[in-house]
């Protein structure tokens, strides 16, 4: 889902497209967007699944405040996908509990 | 700021002050033995050092290099450590006791030399959980920690525990076995009879009456018998948002940029805390504030990513000081005070975790069975200190207070 003209903000402008990988698969992006948004574009709605009941987490604030939205970015846990821009080449996991540190 | 009257009984057969972990275990074992004890407390459960510390069980702190020392400490923390085991079944609390061993890490040659020499004589002393590891060794069981490991000394059976929980676990026992905890109450003295027998403590204008008076209050000890001087030492830790396990959780210590020690574990939970301080406070009484300064964050947080560099990241979400007791020799000061009969101290504990159980087992024996006790307190003897006037170093912290330990 891509809203690509918004009542308010109008059209969404052209920007270069770069490739990000969630969980081995290959999605498509737009430079500067929030991964979180690339992930929606894609129909990725579960970003992670909570330690305690292993239940499924997505986007929820979406303004880096409530920690729902939080991946394994690179190798790195807990990153905030919804004020973290893509990157080209970027790997992106869903993350299980607190995570695992890329060894 | 509304205060609460408290109906405190007319007496009792002990009385406790301060509800931190070291009152809380000899309350716990008073009342299991049917005592008629009571704890007071003037702010809340933990609230000075037993809730302020990283949880480190670290059965053999600090780098001893006298055989008969480390012996001795070690019939102490050894029983200790069994008694911890013993009561994770006990306790209707878990506490979150993990022994996963403990470091203490050199970064340089000279100091793995240091550790690798320390850690010969420890063994020879009779403590055979420890080894050193070769640098390489250590990388590969830390891959997180920062690179240029030139040594450490690894003990096995140490580990780290929630030490709030350790706290309200044991007060919740003791009030299981009719132990009353008042919550709050600040003692304003100990009485004393004409006699040289306590008589009990005064506290809210009232009179609480005891045969025995235990002061457990640890750096706030001398307040209410500055017979025994006993040092306050304030550090700083920071708390890290919770994250995946880093390898080992088990407690570091290590010195880094020169001379300033740095302790870090990482909580069952997954926070990771990591406490030290560079500063000096310029008067005693600096340390005792509990507030944090933004440089003081700054640089236990510069730590983390200095310690751990894929952690730079991380998010600090709670920070805090705590205040440690210490006493001259840095053995607790644990038995009766000389020339008052029924008066107690159990303080200068600079290492609560590596104590709490056995020294609350042996005040209740001391109290119980007519000073006889399974362990000799003589080591930590109130009258070695007895109004003894110490030259503590000014200004001094952590560092500067252990080398000054050392040459004494």
């Amino acid at each position: 889902m891509r809203i690509v003209d918004h009542p308010i903000l109008g059209k969404l402008k052209e920007r270069k497209k770069v490739f990000i990988e969630v969980d081995g698969r290959k999605i498509e992006a737009y430079e500067g967007e929030p991964i979180a948004a690339a992930l929606l574009a894609a129909g990725v709605r579960v970003f992670r699944y909570t330690s305690k009941g292993k239940e499924p987490r997505g986007l929820f604030c979406a303004i880096g405040r409530c920690t729902d939205c939080v991946m394994i970015v690179d190798g790195i846990p807990n990153v905030r996908t919804c004020v973290t821009s893509v990157r080209d080449g970027m790997k992106i996991e869903t993350q299980k509990g607190l995570g695992k540190w890329r060894k | 700021m509304v205060i609460k009257i408290m109906n405190f009984p007319l007496s009792c057969e002990a009385v406790i002050i301060g509800g931190g972990m070291m009152g809380c275990s000899i309350a716990y074992r008073l009342a299991q033995a049917d005592y008629d004890v009571i704890v007071l407390e003037w702010r809340n459960i933990a609230s000075g050092a037993s809730g302020r510390n990283g949880g480190q069980v670290i059965q053999l702190d600090g780098r001893d290099k006298d055989p008969s020392s480390i012996a001795r400490r070690l019939i102490y923390t050894k029983e200790n450590t069994k008694l911890l085991d013993e009561l994770v079944e006990e306790l209707d609390y878990d506490f979150e006791l993990n022994r996963c061993g403990s470091f203490d890490i050199a970064f340089n040659e000279k100091e793995a030399e240091e550790l690798n020499e320390l850690v010969e004589i420890q063994r020879k002393a009779g403590d055979k959980e420890i080894e050193f590891l070769e640098g390489k060794e250590v990388e590969k069981m830390f891959p997180m920690l920062k690179k240029g490991i030139y040594g450490a000394r690894y003990r096995l059976t140490d580990g780290n525990l929630e030490p709030f929980k350790l706290t309200y676990g044991l007060a919740k026992a003791a009030k299981n076995h009719k132990a009353k905890i008042y919550t709050h109450s600040n003692v304003d003295k100990i009485l004393i009879g004409d006699n040289g027998e306590v008589i009990g403590v005064s506290i809210q204008g009232k009179i609480i009456k005891a045969k025995w008076v235990i002061n457990a209050t640890n750096a706030w000890a001398p307040i209410l018998t500055p017979e025994i001087d006993i040092l306050p030492l304030r550090q700083v830790a920071v708390l890290t948002e919770r994250i995946a396990p880093i390898e080992k959780p088990s407690p570091i210590e290590t010195v880094i940029e020169g001379d300033v020690i740095y302790t870090t574990t990482q909580t069952k939970s997954g926070n990771v805390i990591v406490g030290g301080l560079r500063t000096q406070a310029r008067f005693r009484n600096d340390h005792y504030k509990e507030d944090v300064s933004l440089e003081e964050i700054q640089e236990s947080t510069s730590i983390i990513s200095k310690l751990f560099p894929s952690l730079s990241h991380v998010n600090i979400i709670r920070t805090w000081a705590g205040t440690m007791g210490f006493t001259a020799d840095g053995l607790p000061c644990v038995g009766p005070i000389p020339d008052i009969k029924g008066l107690l101290i159990a303080a200068g504990f600079s290492n609560g975790m590596a104590n709490v159980a056995i020294i609350g087992k042996l005040v209740s024996e001391y109290i119980l069975h007519n000073g006889k006790t399974s362990l000799p307190l003589d080591p930590f003897d109130p009258a070695r200190f007895y109004k003894k006037k110490i030259n503590w170093p000014e200004p001094y912290n952590y560092t500067v207070l252990a080398e000054f330990l050392k040459k004494l």
